[in-house]
């Protein structure tokens, strides 16, 4: 289980606030088809992938971006019970997606990267590592109901 | 080996020349030993490591990261050859360092991040995909001596 100190919540929140998830979630779902490029093959149902422009501008992945990452804000709200909140979508992603729980923690790394882009300064390093045990939580608790 | 396109490679040295090696270089450990505290195992004779704040601010670490991420950027240099270029930092790092090669792969993360926080807009999906591979590409060399 992922335990966040008082600081550690509050650095989380306080950023969550500013992020704006709709073109987040866009960046990091694309930048992770850009950078990672066999994850493409859990999205070959969403039009021109053929480059990184084509990927960066694809309306489903953007939408599909601001998805995951809306999810992502259940997290947010419930740091002590990450298993909990994402028991279902672990079911889903192992039973029906077929996602390999690697790219949980990909999609974590990139998600950093992303708020680390656009937060510049604010993103301190006490920040980073807040957010690096929010990631790696959230890919464990996606992970724990595979079989 | 890592296999660069000529636009990567150009893509990478372009945004390298404008890195400040030495400010990026202490950030990136000190981000390591803040975001991934086990990692201070290997710097315990470099003084005061108790806050994020001392890690950050600490000379040894400040000038240990610069000389790390100055051999990175000899790497740069020799990328159709980076296992030859980092066999005896390899074999260093296995035999008198003992360091366990997953931290390699773990500074290349934060070395991407410092580059993100910094170049911002400049660190485009393509920038990002392609010092995720050299970063991939130099945690591999360095640990290829090791035995």
């Amino acid at each position: 289980m992922v335990y966040f100190t008082a600081e550690e919540k509050a650095a989380i929140t306080s950023l969550w606030g500013k992020v704006n998830v709709e073109e987040a979630g866009g960046k990091a779902l694309g930048r992770l088809l850009i950078v990672y490029p066999w994850t493409q093959r859990f999205f070959d149902k969403f039009g021109n992938l053929s480059s990184a422009s084509a990927i960066m501008g694809n309306p489903k992945i953007k939408a599909h971006g601001k998805k995951v990452l809306n999810s992502f804000g259940d997290a947010v709200e419930n740091p002590d019970n990450l298993k909990g909140t994402f028991a279902k979508l672990s079911e889903l992603h192992c039973d029906k997606l077929l996602v390999d729980p690697e790219n949980f923690r990909l999609l974590g790394n990139v998600i950093v990267i992303v708020l680390a882009n656009h937060f510049g300064k604010e993103f301190t390093p006490q920040v980073q590592a807040a957010w690096q045990k929010m990631v790696t939580g959230v890919a464990s608790a996606l992970a724990r109901k595979y079989h | 080996m890592v296999h660069l396109t000529a636009d990567e490679t150009a893509l990478v040295t372009g945004l390298w020349a404008k890195v400040n090696v030495k400010e990026y270089g202490g950030e990136a450990l000190g981000r390591l030993l803040v975001v991934y505290p086990w990692t201070q195992r290997f710097f315990e004779h470099f003084g005061d490591l108790s806050s994020a704040s001392a890690v950050m601010h600490n000379p040894k670490v400040k000038a240990h990261g610069e000389k790390v991420l100055a051999s990175f950027g000899d790497g740069l240099k020799h990328l159709d050859d980076l296992k030859g270029a980092f066999a005896e930092l390899s074999a260093l790092h296995c035999e008198k360092l003992h360091v366990d090669p997953q931290n390699f792969k773990l500074l290349g993360n934060m070395l991407v991040c410092v580059l993100s926080r910094h170049l911002g807009k400049e660190f485009s999906p393509q920038a990002q995909a392609a010092y995720e591979k050299v970063v991939a590409g130099v945690a591999n060399a360095l640990a290829h001596k090791y035995h």
